[in-house]
């Protein structure tokens, strides 16, 4: 059991964290510093149910992430759930090797990765649908390890692979039509198979 | 494509290899498949490929989409986790 009156020392240094997460969640301000205003509230109310010594930043994440999806997400229309099952098979090393690559000499990586604005990465992902959002979140903006982002969204390890391949697949796609609107990267080839379906 | 077989640059091949690049990446994955990376690295060009992208993505994501929370919120939150502190006093006090 922990002690509540250790509660701010112990939290209060992962309220960057938490704000980065709740604002890539809501998309917006205001909604983002109630929702991190709730998470403490929430977890100094349970913070005596708290086992010490286990993962307190995985533990605020996961009340996070309760908050945003049963009181947050509940004020707005139910998101339409969407599976991203269908994307094509595109990755960004598949269309930045060959011709693309040989025609810009240097690295085409380097051009499109460099060329790319944050604004435009966190476009991107905010674009992506809540629940692969969440989990790419967790996994390349937090660093959990699958088995933590399983426990924070209280689903199988299998589910936790799928929804990050997917999200991330579907990441990658919308970097391309942005490499590809700027005439970095060659539109698809409409005569080339498309690549096995992944995991 | 077997677990066991490295996927050597065959086109479209390579799906085994990006998911174990992936957990590798995301710090997951087994000894033996490790191992097995390191075989498609050594042996597979769109493996380095897929590596080297991955890895600026990750970089990219992680370096984008970190903000720290305004000062006007951490100030709200103290306080507020103070006032809740004293109310709770308040109550055990009766």
């Amino acid at each position: 059991m922990a002690d509540q009156a250790k509660f701010a020392e112990q939290a209060m240094e992962y309220m960057d964290q938490l704000y980065s997460a709740a604002r890539r969640m809501t998309r917006n301000t205001a909604d983002a510093e109630d929702l991190v205003q709730e998470t403490y509230l929430r977890a100094y109310r349970g913070f005596g149910n708290f086992q010490e010594g286990t993962n307190l930043r995985a533990w605020l994440f996961r009340i996070l992430t309760n908050a945003f999806i049963n009181s947050y997400r509940s004020k707005q229309r139910k998101p339409q759930s969407v599976d991203l099952a269908g994307v094509e098979d595109l990755y960004l090393h598949q269309r930045l090797g060959g011709d693309t690559k040989a025609a810009l000499g240097a690295s085409a990586e380097d051009v499109l990765m460099e060329a790319i604005t944050e604004s435009e990465i966190v476009d991107a992902l905010e674009s992506l649908p809540e629940e692969y959002r969440i989990a790419v979140l967790l996994a390349d903006v937090e660093g959990f390890a699958y088995k933590e982002i399983a426990e924070i969204l209280d689903v199988p390890m299998g589910t936790v692979m799928s929804r990050l391949h997917r999200g991330r697949k579907t990441l990658q796609k919308r970097l391309l039509e942005f490499g590809q609107t700027r005439g970095w990267v060659d539109p698809p080839d409409p005569d080339r198979a498309p690549a096995p379906a992944g995991i | 494509m077997t677990r066991d077989e490295p996927c050597l640059g065959v086109p479209n091949q390579c799906d085994l290899s990006r998911q174990l690049i992936a957990q590798a990446l995301d710090g997951q994955p087994t000894v033996e498949d490790v191992s097995r990376v390191r075989i498609e690295l050594a042996n597979c060009l769109p493996c380095i490929q897929i590596l080297d992208v991955e890895v600026r993505f990750k970089l990219a994501m992680s370096q984008a989409c970190r903000e720290s929370a305004p000062a006007s919120l951490q100030v709200r939150i103290s306080e507020t986790l103070q006032r809740v502190v004293l109310d709770d006093l308040d109550i055990q006090d009766f």
